[in-house]
């Protein structure tokens, strides 16, 4: 073990780790130049080829080479710091939020939506012109300003299909900022807000008026099959949005299996919950403001709503017992492809290496 | 199999003493013996040894002196005093009497 096999550069890092560890202890000169040899001594050693390198060594060795770990992870975390630090619950929370938002606007926004037209089209009605202008063009029939129950059942089911794909959208906004390195709003919320914030819009809920009687096509058979089939469409595509917005690398069922069974379980809760529900089949558009009279009305408001929510349960029941099983199908699904397929290309990956 | 930190870090002290009565020797050179005398039972935290052998100096166990070598390098030698061998034969003592117990618990269970 001569000194002379130590080149300058070695020494001089030798010493410098030395003195690093006995400053960073505050110890003296004499302990430096012992710990200075044994690091020399283990350095000639290594170089020489006398001391084998063991297993434990090669592991520091490649730990050392690879760099300090803690100062990788926040390098990683700076690069993909969204994408790693969101937690499902953080997803699932932003989720609930954006669909009862959007709950909201389909239900609350439809009714009053279509009582603020009728009510501005039985204004515009008045004006000569425009009377003359809609008859003539046929667009509007002036006399009982009765719109065509085929268009009302577009209009109206495609402001739901609007609607129902804010969230998927918003969703995958929200994936593109996330992977710019944008903290979205559900960053900066604490969870427990979160939380709050979900159970309070599913509690307001039950005191939101719904106005469906006021649209003119809800007796119809037709209009029956036709609002059950999208529905149940929008129902798919929403589970399989949650699903999507919950499921991120690296994929776990976990996550699929919690996301589409909380998903079912949100559905469910919103929609046996009840709500006021208001048959305004009295109202028509020539008397638009009879919705605030019946709003003025307490008794009323209370005795409609008592008796609808009874009528309305079974309903919902119904909807409820109609549609979940294509979210749980869509569940189900979701998970059987996913593991079929992470089988096959798992597989494909792994023998790519072995074969090279 | 590796023995846990506990039973490491009751014997280290002996283990030293052991080595330093067979051979005063430095601190690299005292590391190694043990080490391949546990021949792959444990190995020891390098940095973690000097601590205790000065330890052991200030008690008196052991006593140090620098040496140079024929290259030029200076390096403390440690020592075993009479104190430091004492210590040792109670402490082997010990791990005889608890070594026995073990043993005899181990061999015949329902004895």
């Amino acid at each position: 073990m001569d000194k002379e096999t130590l080149n300058p550069d070695v020494e001089k890092k030798a010493k410098e780790l030395c003195r690093e560890i006995s400053v960073a202890h505050e110890l003296d000169e004499e302990i430096q130049e012992e710990l200075l040899g044994h690091v020399e001594d283990k350095l000639i050693g290594y170089l020489d080829g006398k001391i084998p390198v063991t297993i434990d060594d090669a592991f520091l060795l490649a730990k050392n080479h690879f760099g300090d770990t803690a100062l990788i992870k926040s390098l990683f975390q700076d690069v993909h710091v969204a994408e790693v630090s969101l937690s499902l619950g953080r997803r699932l929370g932003a989720a609930a939020i954006i669909t009862m938002c959007c709950t909201f606007l389909s239900t609350l926004g439809t009714g009053f939506a279509w009582l603020l037209f009728t009510y501005l089209h039985a204004q515009a009605m008045t004006v000569d012109e425009i009377q003359a202008l809609t008859t003539s063009g046929s667009l509007l029939n002036a006399s009982d300003v009765a719109i065509d129950p085929l268009l009302a059942l577009v209009l109206y089911m495609s402001w739901n299909v609007v609607v129902c794909l804010v969230p998927l959208a918003l969703f995958v906004r929200w994936k593109k900022a996330m992977k710019a390195g944008v903290h979205p709003w559900f960053y900066r919320w604490r969870a427990s807000s979160m939380w709050v914030m979900v159970l309070a819009l599913v509690g307001l809920k039950v005191l939101i008026p719904y106005v469906p009687s006021a649209l003119p096509f809800a007796d119809t058979l037709m209009s029956l099959k036709y609002i059950t089939l999208i529905a149940q469409g929008l129902v798919l595509v929403q589970c399989a949005s949650w699903i999507w917005w919950c499921d991120n690398a690296p994929r776990t069922f976990k996550s699929i299996l919690v996301s589409g069974s909380a998903w079912t379980l949100f559905f469910a809760t919103i929609t046996v919950l009840p709500h006021w529900h208001f048959r305004f089949g009295s109202v028509s558009a020539l008397e638009p403001f009879a919705i605030g009279g019946q709003f003025s009305h307490a008794d009323v408001y209370w005795a409609l709503s008592s008796f609808t929510i009874v009528w309305q349960g079974w309903n919902l029941v119904m909807l409820f017992v109609s549609i979940v099983p294509f979210g749980l199908t869509t569940v189900i699904a979701y998970w059987l492809s996913s593991y079929v397929l992470n089988r096959i290309f798992a597989g494909r990956v792994n023998k790519t290496p072995s074969t090279q | 199999m590796k023995p846990n930190k506990e039973l490491i870090g009751a014997s280290t002290r002996l283990l030293i003493l052991g080595a330093l009565a067979r051979e005063a020797t430095y601190g690299y050179a005292l590391i190694n013996a043990i080490n391949d005398e546990a021949d792959g039972l444990f190995v020891w935290q390098e940095g973690t040894v000097y601590p205790i052998l000065h330890k052991l100096e200030k008690e008196g166990l052991v006593r140090t002196q620098w040496q140079q070598a024929d290259t030029g390098r200076r390096r403390k030698y440690y020592y075993i005093t009479a104190e430091g061998r004492d210590k040792l034969a109670d402490g082997a003592k010990q791990w005889d009497g608890f070594h026995s117990i073990i043993r005899s618990m181990v061999e015949e269970p329902n004895g």
